[in-house]
């Protein structure tokens, strides 16, 4: 865990934290599921076709066009066998995520919006930075760029007046989101997300990269994880893709860089590539009114 | 000769005056084929106008105006965004690749719309 300078806002955060909303039980249930190197497509299937909600949003998603599969594709197992244990687990986490904190704030609607851009910018950036790397699990990347900041969005919406004070400082200093949490509150959102990510079970190397994707060398043995979600990052913002919560673009840590082994001349076809699948993603989630 | 700014620059212009950086350091003399790279650390060294040598073809320009000012916006935006890690090698060739991306979405998105 990080230093603190405030303990007495720690207890408060962690109480918090304790309130909010879990995962619903399915998806939780696959999580793990996938966690498990001995679980089978038929435990996988079994879970989902449990779940009715699921299913449907499974199915719909899987005979979209995004996928374009030739066939239809009817059957929960079908579905399973065809895209994979972890893409699964991806599109069940981002689509549970994003119904449990899209509703919520009227308030920040229109940030909560560019706040999820960004962070499914991160996702396409972080698989395909991990695909030029031929890292093997970039699924999981995916999921890693995705929840990055979620810390961000439990302070916007569950801890509004820290948030509050965070903004503030953000707009009159021009400063990055983690600079002006860490001066005014003592954390930041990254030990936030740790937080909830422990909470929510997932594996220690996706909170790990939340953990640490500003300080990648921290991250021991997933340092080369949290390097890329850390590089992800840099290009969205770079890019305009959403927002941070601020207008700045953090420093590239060069021990991450170092750590990617890649050159200059890998950033422009990566930055190509991500915004010619943001897009194509972008136009996708908002037709299937996900 | 005429004066242009940064963003205006193109490989294959020549310089009509020496180009120097805010401290009076020589970057570039007269008489020098400007390319890709020597743009890119005229750049990184904050200059901001440069003479070149050429007359005034320059018509077409009008007609992008629109664009132009939302490319100031954007070289603004950049530089704003940069501010603080522009001493890092690869951070400034993220900046000058994304803007040059950015710029180039602007024109597409410009012309799907279609001629007004």
């Amino acid at each position: 865990m990080q230093e603190k300078k405030a303990l007495p806002d720690l207890e408060r955060i962690i109480r918090r934290v304790d309130d909010l909303p879990t995962l619903p039980r399915t998806v939780l249930r696959i999580t793990e599921l996938v966690n498990n190197p001995r679980s089978s497509a038929k435990d996988l299937s079994n879970i989902i076709s449990d779940d009715q909600v699921l299913t449907a949003r499974l199915l719909k998603l899987v005979n979209s066009s995004f996928y374009g599969f030739p066939q239809k594709i009817s059957t929960v197992g079908g579905a399973v066998v065809l895209l994979g244990f972890d893409a699964i687990r991806s599109l069940l986490l981002t689509t549970s995520i994003f119904d449990l904190f899209s509703d919520r704030s009227r308030k920040y609607k229109f940030r909560l919006e560019k706040f999820w851009d960004h962070s499914l910018g991160c996702a396409i950036g972080a698989k395909i930075i991990g695909r030029r790397l031929r890292y093997e699990q970039i699924e999981e990347l995916f999921v890693s760029g995705l929840l990055h900041d979620i810390g961000k969005i439990v302070e916007m919406i569950f801890l509004p007046e820290d948030f509050a004070k965070v903004d503030a400082l953000v707009e009159n200093e021009k400063v990055l989101m983690v600079v002006a949490e860490d001066d005014v509150l003592g954390y930041n959102h990254t030990f936030i997300g740790e937080l909830l990510a422990e909470r929510w079970n997932l594996p220690p190397k996706l909170v790990s990269t939340i953990a640490n994707h500003h300080e990648p060398g921290s991250a021991e043995r997933f340092s080369q994880e949290a390097s890329i979600v850390h590089l992800a990052d840099i290009l969205c913002r770079a890019l305009n893709i959403g927002s941070g919560g601020d207008n700045k673009v953090p420093p590239l840590d060069m021990y991450a860089w170092n750590i990617l082994n890649l050159k200059t001349e890998d950033i422009e076809p990566i930055i190509d590539e991500i915004d010619a699948e943001f897009e194509d993603v972008r136009q996708f989630v908002s037709r299937s009114g996900l | 000769m005429k004066s242009l700014r940064l963003k205006d620059l193109a490989p294959g212009m020549v310089t009509a005056k020496p180009v120097q950086n805010l401290q009076g350091v020589l970057l570039l003399n007269s008489g020098v084929e400007l390319s890709e790279k020597n743009i890119w650390i005229m750049r990184s060294w904050g200059v901001t106008e440069v003479w070149v040598e050429g007359g005034e073809e320059d018509e077409e320009k009008k007609d992008s105006e629109p664009e132009n000012q939302l490319d100031d916006i954007i070289e603004k935006q950049m530089e704003e965004k940069f501010s603080e890690v522009m001493d890092n090698q690869v951070m400034v060739e993220i900046m000058r690749l994304s803007r040059k991306h950015l710029e180039k979405r602007l024109l597409s998105d410009a012309r799907k719309k279609g001629p007004a």
